[in-house]
C-alpha cells in the first residue's frame, strides 16, 4: 500500500470508530468547539447512528385525538394522522411514537403544531383540545385471560386560536392551570 | 545457497500482509453499482410516495414546525428553511423553496441511479437528503438513518464505477481497484457492527427472550398487517420468532466473515427484513437492510483469476472498440460465477479459425468448437457466466435477434463520442491487462 492508501484506511479507521461510539451510545457529546465538529460530523456522515430498533424493549403507540369547538361552542372531531398504512401515514407516525419520550415543553410544542394545523384547517374553530393515549396492551398470559388494551392519557392541553394563548385543561402532564 | 531466503516469513508479517489483503487487495465495483441503484430506487420511491404532502412536511404550518423540529438539529445541519429564506429575499413564496429543494433531490436522485456524473450526483443526493431529513426528524424512521450512512460512503466509494452511464460514456474504469475494495470492507464492517448492537441490546431486555417483543410489535395497529392475536394462544411462536432474530443478528458479526456460513447467514438476514417488511409494513426499512447485505456478502466482488480466464470453456470475441459491447462484456465478467476467455482485438491473430471474428457481431465459441455469432453469442456469454443454459434459448425469439441486429448496426453511432480504437480497444470494461 502506497502513503496515501493508508492515510485513506486510516481515515475510514477513524470512521468506523466514531460508528462504534455512537452504536454503543458513547458518542462525544459537543460541549467543547472540537466535540461540536465531532458531532457535526458524526450526525451528517451518519456515524453517531444508534441501532436500538426495537430494542430493548418494543414501545408501546400513541395516539392523537384533537376536538375543535368554535365560538357557539359546537365541537367536533379531526385528525392529522393519516391510515399508517399509507407512506406519509406510517411516517407522519414516527411524531406521535416520539411523544413519550419529549419533555414537557416539547411535548407543548408539538401539541400546538397540531392545533395550529387544525386552526388552518378549520377557520370556525376557536379552541382546539389535544388528548394524547398511549396503549397498555395486555401481555400474551393477560391476553389469553381476557384483557384487552387501554388507553391512558399521557398528555391533554387546550389551544386557543389567538396566537400565545393558551387555555390549560389542568388534568394531566400536559399543561398545568 | 541462504537459509534466511527459505525461512517462511513470522506469524506477525503474516497478519500483516493479510490486513493489507483484506483492505487493499482489488474488488469489483459491481457490488457498489448494485447498492447505487438500491439506493436510488429507493430515494426515489420514498420521494414520490411523499410527494403530495411536502406542505403537511416542511411548510412552517406543518404537523412539526420548525421551531419544534430545530430543537433536534446541530447548527451547522442544512435545513429547507435556509432555502425559504434565500426565497424570501428574493420575494418568492415559501412552497415554491419547498418543491425547489424537493426537484433538486429527485433531479439528484435520478442521476444517482443512472450512474451519471456519479460522484456528483452522490454529494447532491447526500446533501438534498440530508437537508429534507433535517427538517422532518418527527418523520424519520431506520429506513432515513440507514440512508444517511449510505449516501455519506456513496460520495466517497466508486459507485459509478459499475453498471453506470458513466462508464458507458468512458468516465469511469469498471476495473477492479482498491478504493472498491476499501468501500465493500468498510460498509461490511458497518454491518457486523450494526447487527451486533441491535442484537445485544435486544438480547439485554426481556421481551426478546419471553416472546413479548414480537407480540407487541405485531400488535401494535400502526405497523401491524395482520392480525396477529391468535399469537396469545401460542407464544411459542413468538418466543421462536425472538430467539431467531436475535441468532441472526448477534451472530452476524461472526458467521457472516466466515466463508462457509456466509450465504446462509446472509440469506437469513434477507429472510428476517422480508419477514419484517411483510408482517410489519415496514417494506423500506426491509429493503434497505436486503440490499446492504446482498451488496455486501452476495453480488460477486472478486475478479476473476487471470487463469481462470485462460482455462475457461468459452472463449467470447466482440468489438473492443465498442464501450457499450466492453462494458456488457465486463459485467458479464464481473457478476457471472463462470470466466470466458475474452478477446476484444486482433481477433484474426487469436481465433485464426475465424478471421473477422468480433468486427461486426459478437462471436463466442465453446470447448467443443462451436461458434455462435451475434445475439446467439451474446446470450450464450451471459448463459455461460451466470451458469443459466436456459437464458441460451432466448435466441430463438425474433425480437432478441432484431434488437442485437439494430445495436449492432448502430453501435458506434451510441457510443460515438468515445468509441476507442487501437490499443484502447483492448481495454474491456473489466480491466485491459486481462485481456489475453
Amino acid at each position: 500500500m502506497n502513503l496515501g492508501q493508508r492515510v485513506v484506511c486510516a481515515a475510514v479507521g477513524l470512521h468506523l470508530l466514531l460508528a462504534v461510539g455512537g452504536a454503543t451510545g458513547r458518542f462525544p457529546l459537543p460541549t467543547s468547539a472540537a466535540g461540536a465538529l465531532v458531532a457535526q460530523y458524526g450526525y451528517v456522515s451518519g456515524a453517531d447512528s444508534d441501532f436500538s430498533f426495537f430494542a430493548p424493549a418494543v414501545a408501546s403507540q400513541c395516539r392523537a385525538t384533537l376536538t375543535l369547538r368554535d365560538a357557539a361552542g359546537r365541537e367536533w372531531q379531526d385528525t392529522v394522522f393519516q391510515d399508517p398504512a399509507t407512506t406519509f401515514g406510517m411516517r407522519s407516525a414516527s411524531i406521535l411514537d416520539s411523544f413519550p419520550q419529549a419533555n414537557e415543553r416539547l411535548q407543548r410544542g408539538i401539541a400546538g403544531s397540531w392545533a395550529s394545523v387544525m386552526f388552518g384547517r378549520h377557520p370556525d374553530a376557536t379552541e382546539v383540545d389535544v388528548n394524547v393515549e398511549m396503549e397498555a396492551l395486555p401481555t400474551m398470559e393477560e391476553w389469553r385471560a381476557g384483557e384487552r388494551p387501554t388507553w391512558p392519557s399521557i398528555y391533554k392541553g387546550t389551544f386557543l386560536r389567538k396566537a400565545g394563548l393558551r387555555k390549560a385543561s389542568g388534568d394531566g402532564p400536559g399543561e398545568q392551570r | 545457497m541462504d537459509p534466511a531466503s527459505n525461512a517462511r516469513p513470522g506469524a506477525g508479517a503474516r497478519l500483516r500482509a493479510a490486513a493489507v489483503r483484506f483492505v487493499s487487495a482489488p474488488a469489483s465495483p459491481l457490488p457498489l453499482g448494485v447498492l447505487r441503484i438500491g439506493l436510488g430506487l429507493l430515494l426515489l420511491s420514498q420521494a414520490l410516495l411523499v410527494a403530495g404532502h411536502l406542505g403537511e412536511i416542511y411548510d412552517s404550518r406543518g404537523l412539526l414546525q420548525a421551531p419544534v423540529n430545530d430543537q433536534f438539529v446541530l447548527p451547522w445541519t442544512p435545513r429547507v428553511h435556509w432555502a425559504t429564506r434565500a426565497f424570501a429575499a428574493l420575494g418568492l413564496q415559501e412552497s415554491a423553496a419547498i418543491r425547489a429543494v424537493f426537484a433538486l433531490h429527485l433531479a439528484a436522485a435520478t442521476a444517482f441511479l443512472v450512474g451519471w456524473r456519479a460522484r456528483l450526483a452522490a454529494v447532491a443526493v447526500w446533501l438534498t437528503h440530508l437537508t429534507l431529513v433535517s427538517s422532518s426528524l418527527g418523520y424519520c424512521y431506520g429506513l432515513d438513518t440507514f440512508m444517511r450512512i449510505a449516501l455519506f460512503y456513496c460520495v466517497f466509494a466508486p459507485v459509478g464505477h459499475a453498471l453506470s452511464l458513466d462508464v458507458l460514456a468512458g468516465r469511469v474504469s469498471g476495473a477492479p481497484s482498491f478504493a472498491a475494495r476499501l468501500a465493500l470492507r468498510a460498509l461490511q464492517l458497518q454491518l457486523a457492527l450494526v447487527y451486533a448492537a441491535t442484537g445485544l441490546e435486544k438480547a439485554s431486555g426481556v421481551q426478546w427472550w419471553d416472546g413479548e417483543a414480537l407480540w407487541r410489535s405485531w400488535m401494535r395497529a400502526d405497523l401491524g398487517t395482520i392480525d396477529f392475536s391468535w399469537v396469545a394462544s401460542m407464544p411459542w411462536v413468538a418466543k421462536i420468532g425472538c430467539w431467531a432474530t436475535l441468532l441472526v443478528e448477534v451472530g452476524y458479526a461472526v458467521f457472516i466473515w466466515i466463508p462457509r456460513t456466509r450465504r446462509p447467514w446472509a440469506l437469513a438476514t434477507i429472510a428476517l427484513h422480508a419477514g419484517i417488511g411483510l408482517t410489519l409494513g415496514l417494506v423500506g426499512f426491509a429493503c434497505i437492510m436486503m440490499l446492504f447485505t446482498a451488496c455486501a456478502w452476495l453480488v460477486p466482488s472478486a475478479p476473476p483469476l487471470p487463469r481462470a480466464l485462460r482455462s475457461s470453456a468459452l472463449t467470447v470475441a466482440y468489438d473492443g472498440s465498442c464501450r457499450v459491447c466492453r462494458a456488457a462484456v465486463g459485467l458479464a465478467l464481473q457478476a457471472g460465477r463462470h470466466a470466458f476467455r475474452p478477446v476484444g482485438r486482433n481477433h484474426a491473430r487469436r481465433l485464426p479459425g475465424l478471421p473477422g471474428a468480433g468486427a461486426t457481431q459478437m462471436v463466442s465459441v465453446d470447448a467443443a468448437g462451436r461458434a455462435r455469432t451475434g445475439a446467439e453469442a451474446f446470450l450464450s456469454m451471459w448463459a455461460h457466466a451466470l451458469g443459466w443454459p436456459a437464458l441460451q434459448r432466448l435466441a430463438g425469439l425474433r425480437l432478441v435477434g432484431a434488437t442485437y441486429g439494430l445495436f449492432a448496426r448502430h453501435r458506434h453511432a451510441v457510443c460515438r463520442a468515445g468509441c476507442a480504437t487501437g490499443a484502447a480497444a483492448d481495454t474491456w470494461a473489466h480491466g485491459r491487462a486481462r485481456t489475453p
